[in-house]
């Protein structure tokens, strides 16, 4: 690992999503919501759906978090509004492919700012800084219950 | 003086690259490298003197015996115990408070009394006093934490009762290096009769510690981080507790006399040594000791002080950063955060310089939340770490900040 390896991991459309992550902050109004945490750092995470007739209207995260979740929190987010509750597995098993193989080089259904997410297989203790923002989504999706 | 490269060349992983620079080990404080005397023990121990203890009649099992023994005596000597029987070999620090929490939980704590820890606890001495307390009905109080990670002395004071039924408290703060004024809160606490346990996890490996000084009831530390094998750890406690306090895991080698009508335990140290315990842990802990022995600890430890100043001088110089505990009294810890960078993504750019940090809540999350941070990066000092290793971990954030900001 050096440097060079960083910025594959820290590509700046990372810091980007990192720096001004899109969709934070609380809805006012939601249906659907959980908290996630990683025990190894600390990382906690909220995530707030509004979810009609099963689609998913609105969806929105805050966190206390690396750039790594952050960024994830922030492409997941926008990739997930608009969509049906029943394409979440399918959208989350294209990241966790993104994550596992970088190779790819191309996306289905996210945008392409996920394929950012490639260098991270360098970095194995990073995975699930990537990965609680899905996490915490398909439990917030799970539940169905509003706080 | 305090001669660094001398020590440094004992430590083998010192002198090895990691992602293709030199290794600078900042993470002591989790664990501490081993020297290679340590190391070549417990190989030689599995080469050439393996067996296990207090069985055979045969001569190797009687000299490993001999040895295991013998490092109860030579650490009885280490912290000026006045009994080898007060010595209990554990896995760790996190085994030895559960042996005490599990021990106070069935024969001294009863409903509405209470156990006071402080807020700077590492979750080995919060959780097993609240599972103590959820089985007894006690109440757990908390010591609170100062801005500058010191304890709130007075509060302490307050919360001293003739309900608190024991003050478990750590020496020196893992996340923060704030050192306790433990002799003047033993003494305190022993004005009421209240006993005290002592978590040296991170005092042990800096400092010389006289057990009956400090007159505490338990003092407990682990092994790995006295610069021994990992899997090993010593309870110290006063004879006197250690004979009202009920085995805590049960089996072979701790019983005197076992019939289906009924069994009876070994005394003390044994009722306490269930199983075949970590013999190469001991042998290895055995040789820290003697390493530790060889060195002018008081040195030692103004080196890992001066290691300390020179640090806590250049990260106060770098924009954006905060320290977290500027205790007066402070071990070689110290805990930064950036406002705009998170300490997951400090420990990852350092780590590609060759530099080992920790970054998280160090096992003491309601500390971290006192201090309304998730997470801190924390570079910890041994005495074979040197200026060099403080000049390119401030370099190195220096330049971290033009990657991320």
């Amino acid at each position: 690992m050096s440097e060079g390896n960083l910025q594959d991991l820290y590509q700046s459309i990372l810091i980007q999503h990192s720096k001004s992550p899109l969709h934070y902050g609380k809805l006012e109004v939601f249906t659907h919501f959980s908290e996630g945490y990683n025990p190894l750092c600390g990382d906690a995470i909220s995530v707030y759906l509004s979810v009609k007739q099963g689609t998913i209207e609105k969806a929105s995260f805050e966190s206390a978090s690396c750039a790594i979740c952050t960024a994830s929190a922030s492409i997941l987010l926008k990739a997930i509004e608009g969509t049906k509750k029943e394409s979440f597995t399918s959208i989350q098993n294209e990241f966790s492919q993104i994550l596992e193989d970088g190779s790819k080089g191309q996306t289905d259904t996210l945008s392409p700012d996920v394929l950012a997410f490639q260098g991270i297989k360098q970095f194995p203790s990073r995975r699930n800084c990537a990965l609680l923002p899905w996490t915490t989504l398909k439990e917030a999706l799970d539940s169905g219950i509003k706080d | 003086m305090f001669n660094v490269q001398s020590v440094r060349d004992d430590f083998p992983i010192l002198s090895t690259l990691m992602n293709d620079k030199p290794l600078i080990y900042l993470d002591n404080a989790a664990t501490s490298q081993k020297p290679l005397t340590v190391i070549k023990a417990v190989e030689d121990f599995y080469k050439t003197s393996n067996s296990n203890i207090h069985r055979g009649v045969f001569r190797l099992s009687e000299l490993a015996t001999a040895r295991y023994e013998a490092t109860r005596k030579q650490f009885s000597e280490f912290i000026s115990a006045e009994k080898d029987s007060e010595i209990i070999f554990v896995k760790g620090v996190t085994e030895a408070i559960n042996l005490i929490a599990s021990g106070f939980a069935q024969t001294i704590i009863k409903e509405g009394d209470e156990i006071l820890i402080s807020g700077m606890e590492h979750h080995a001495n919060i959780v097993p006093w609240q599972i103590a307390c959820e089985q007894t009905g006690a109440i757990l109080k908390v010591i609170p934490v100062l801005d500058d990670g010191s304890l709130d002395l007075l509060a302490f004071e307050a919360l001293l009762s003739e309900k608190t039924k024991l003050l478990s408290i750590v020496h020196i703060s893992n996340s923060l290096g704030t050192i306790n004024p433990i002799k003047l809160m033993i003494d305190k606490a022993h004005a009421l009769d209240v006993p005290v346990l002592v978590d040296g996890a991170q005092s042990a490996p800096h400092m010389e510690v006289d057990v009956r000084d400090l007159d505490c009831d338990f003092y407990v530390f682990s092994g790995h981080k006295l610069f021994a094998p990992t899997g090993v750890g010593v309870l110290y406690g006063k004879e006197k507790w250690l004979e009202q306090l009920p085995p805590y895991q049960s089996g072979g080698d701790m019983i005197e006399k076992v019939d289906f009508d009924g069994t009876t335990f070994k005394g003390i140290p044994g009722k306490f040594e269930a199983g075949t315990p970590n013999i190469a842990g001991v042998i290895g802990l055995s040789e820290a000791i003697q390493y530790l022995q060889k060195l002018d600890r008081a040195k030692a430890m103004a080196h890992e002080i001066s290691l300390l100043d020179q640090a806590t001088e250049g990260l106060s110089k770098i924009d954006g950063l905060r320290l977290i505990g500027t205790a007066k009294d402070k071990a070689s810890i110290i805990s930064f955060v950036f406002d705009a960078i998170h300490a997951h993504d400090v420990g990852t750019f350092l780590d590609a310089a060759g530099i080992a940090i920790r970054t998280g809540h160090h096992c003491t999350m309601p500390l971290l939340k006192s201090f309304n941070v998730p997470a801190t990066a924390r570079a910890s000092f041994a005495f074979y770490n040197n200026s060099n290793d403080v000049d390119c971990l401030v370099e190195s954030l220096k330049k971290m900040k033009s990657f991320f900001l």
